[in-house]
């Protein structure tokens, strides 16, 4: 079972993460959505496979429900070096801080040993490409699942 | 958005007059006259000529109609500081807020982080996931309109097709009876009248007038839900200010801003997209056969149709834009209607188009930063369940007669959509 955590502000992460599970299980995989603030950080070691989703909220802080996930992380520091993990940033490009939450988040997994699967996915909030069309690209070229 | 600054008397210049405005402006912009004849019918029905001079001639302007008052209209510009973290939506003591003044301890009057808590407490009730299912009540009611329609598939598709569907999402929302918006809209109209530029006395009575209505309204709803609780946002508030985490201000406050004007900007937008598949079908085909071009052309239909022409902040330390100083405490307004048809940007500004180039940048039409608009996800899943169920159940839409707008200097609207539904 592949855990998909998602932090949110306003709820996209929330549909990137459900556009994921579903992916996975229409090529025949098992995930599960989970929102950040209701993880427990330390069961984190013992998954093969993370996905992380995040936005960023203000000026590159983190949203809402991605801050008690990180703050978890920072304090518990779990040993994640037999953890892979993919992530997906939801950010607008208009802002300089474009893409920070997800880079934060991803920074402190690789930190706690977590090793990154593929490049991290981005949906610029800016362009008018649909967030369901841009988690799907990213996730058909970078998960295992849809490798094998 | 918000706050009516104290007017000025309605500007007849004369010679010396107009060189007084010239060098009020002088160090500003290089104005010789009024570049915004607020009042004015022709700038009320298309304000896109006077935009194109203004942002011109005086991209920063200080408008010598309204006092204290500033008017940013270039798109980098609105976008560079419209989100400016030295802008305040606190009105400083020298405006007249009028009617709007009721608002007291909402995400309209405040700054971050207090705004912060405020819009979350909302952002719970409008994630894209549940807006999506709000807006089945936007379907139904449009379904009901198909399944009653006569033989010629007359309707009145502003009201019929767009506001009663859109405000029967919102009140799923919150949960509240869907009842009654025909009295409330046409009171709102009368509040947005009042947060334009040059608002007569009379407009600032029937705000008045208007507010007391909707308050009325939203009192006795509350009362009701305190009486019999539903699901939705509104009881669930209610369980909050017993427990002591929200209080009675932001709770009427922010029951207030959802259910009375949260709609009408929302139905403009659905309307507009209609207005659009009537006078061009192949985007009407192009909704129902590419699902994965519905936000484009959403996106265009917002860029064109600009419910709230311009936001409004007050600088609270004097704010460079490229040289050009605003002192503090003064009111600005940004003009995103202007910014969303700049010809440099947006090639063809007035023409809908959905080949643009892939760095086009975005419309602002919801506007920007921290107070972007809180109803735009609800709004968005409202159009798109409309445009879905109207694909699916009709061959095409037509005019069937001339639309009739009621633009005032500040918001846009339909007073008729008239539209033959063929199925």
């Amino acid at each position: 079972m592949i855990k998909v955590f998602y932090g949110t502000e306003s709820g996209n992460s929330e549909m990137a993460a459900d556009d994921i599970v579903e992916l996975i299980e229409d090529a025949g995989g098992a995930a599960e959505v989970i929102p950040m603030e209701d993880a427990d950080v330390s069961e984190l070691s013992g998954e093969k496979l993370i996905i992380v989703v995040t936005s960023t909220y203000g000026d590159g802080e983190l949203p809402e429900t991605t801050q008690p996930f990180y703050d978890a992380l920072k304090s518990d520091r779990p040993d994640l070096s037999k953890v892979s993990f993919a992530a997906f940033g939801l950010g607008d490009s208009t802002y300089e801080t474009y893409g920070n939450g997800i880079d934060t988040v991803s920074a402190l997994l690789k930190e706690l040993g977590a090793s990154q699967t593929g490049e991290t996915g981005r949906h610029d909030a800016a362009k008018t490409l649909p967030l369901t069309d841009v988690v799907s690209t990213w996730a058909q070229s970078t998960l295992p699942i849809f490798q094998d | 958005m918000l706050f009516r600054p104290g007017r000025k008397a309605r500007f007849q210049f004369s010679k010396t007059d107009l060189k007084k405005v010239d060098e009020m402006n002088a160090p500003i912009s290089a104005a010789t006259t009024t570049l915004l004849p607020w009042r004015d019918a022709e700038f009320r029905m298309n304000p896109f000529p006077w935009y194109d001079t203004l942002r011109k001639q005086a991209p920063v302007y200080k408008d010598p109609t309204e006092e204290n008052t500033y008017i940013v209209s270039r798109y980098e510009d609105v976008v560079a500081f419209g989100r400016h973290p030295s802008l305040t939506m606190k009105a400083p003591s020298w405006v007249d807020k009028g009617a709007w003044g009721l608002f007291k301890d909402c995400i309209i009057v405040r700054d971050p982080p207090e705004h912060t808590a405020l819009r979350r407490r909302s952002n719970k009730w409008f994630t894209p996931k549940m807006a999506n299912q709000w807006a089945e009540a936007s379907a139904e009611a449009v379904g009901k309109v198909i399944d009653e329609l006569g033989p010629q598939g007359n309707v009145e598709a502003y009201r019929n097709l767009a506001l009663i569907p859109a405000h029967h999402a919102m009140c799923k929302a919150l949960g509240l009876p869907n009842d009654g918006y025909d009295t409330a809209s046409a009171y709102m109209m009368d509040c947005m009248i009042a947060l334009g530029s040059d608002v007569t006395p009379a407009e600032a009575d029937r705000c008045q007038t208007a507010f007391d209505y909707l308050q009325d309204r939203v009192t006795q709803y509350l009362d009701m839900r305190r009486e019999t609780p539903s699901e939705g946002m509104v009881s669930s508030w209610l369980d909050l200010v017993a427990k002591g985490e929200m209080t009675p201000t932001q709770l009427n406050d922010g029951v207030m801003l959802f259910w009375a004007t949260g709609t009408p900007n929302a139905a403009y937008l659905i309307t507009g997209g209609l207005e659009i598949f009537a006078r061009k079908p192949e985007v009407f085909d192009l909704w129902r056969s590419e699902p994965s071009q519905r936000k484009a052309i959403l996106d265009e239909v917002a860029r064109l149709h600009t419910a709230e022409m311009s936001f409004d902040r007050f600088t609270t330390e004097p704010l460079d834009i490229n040289g050009q100083i605003i002192p503090a405490g003064m009111h600005v307004r940004f003009m995103i209607a202007s910014a969303n048809r700049q010809p440099e940007l947006f090639e063809d500004p007035h023409e809908f188009r959905l080949d643009r180039s892939a760095d086009t940048p975005p419309h602002l039409s919801f506007g920007i930063g921290p107070h972007s608009c809180p109803g735009m996800v609800i709004a968005q899943a409202e159009a798109h369940a409309v445009f879905n169920l109207l694909t699916e159940r009709l061959t095409r839409v037509e005019l069937a007669g001339a639309p009739i707008y009621g633009h005032d200097d500040r918001s846009a609207r339909y007073r008729r959509l008239p539209l033959r539904l063929v199925a």
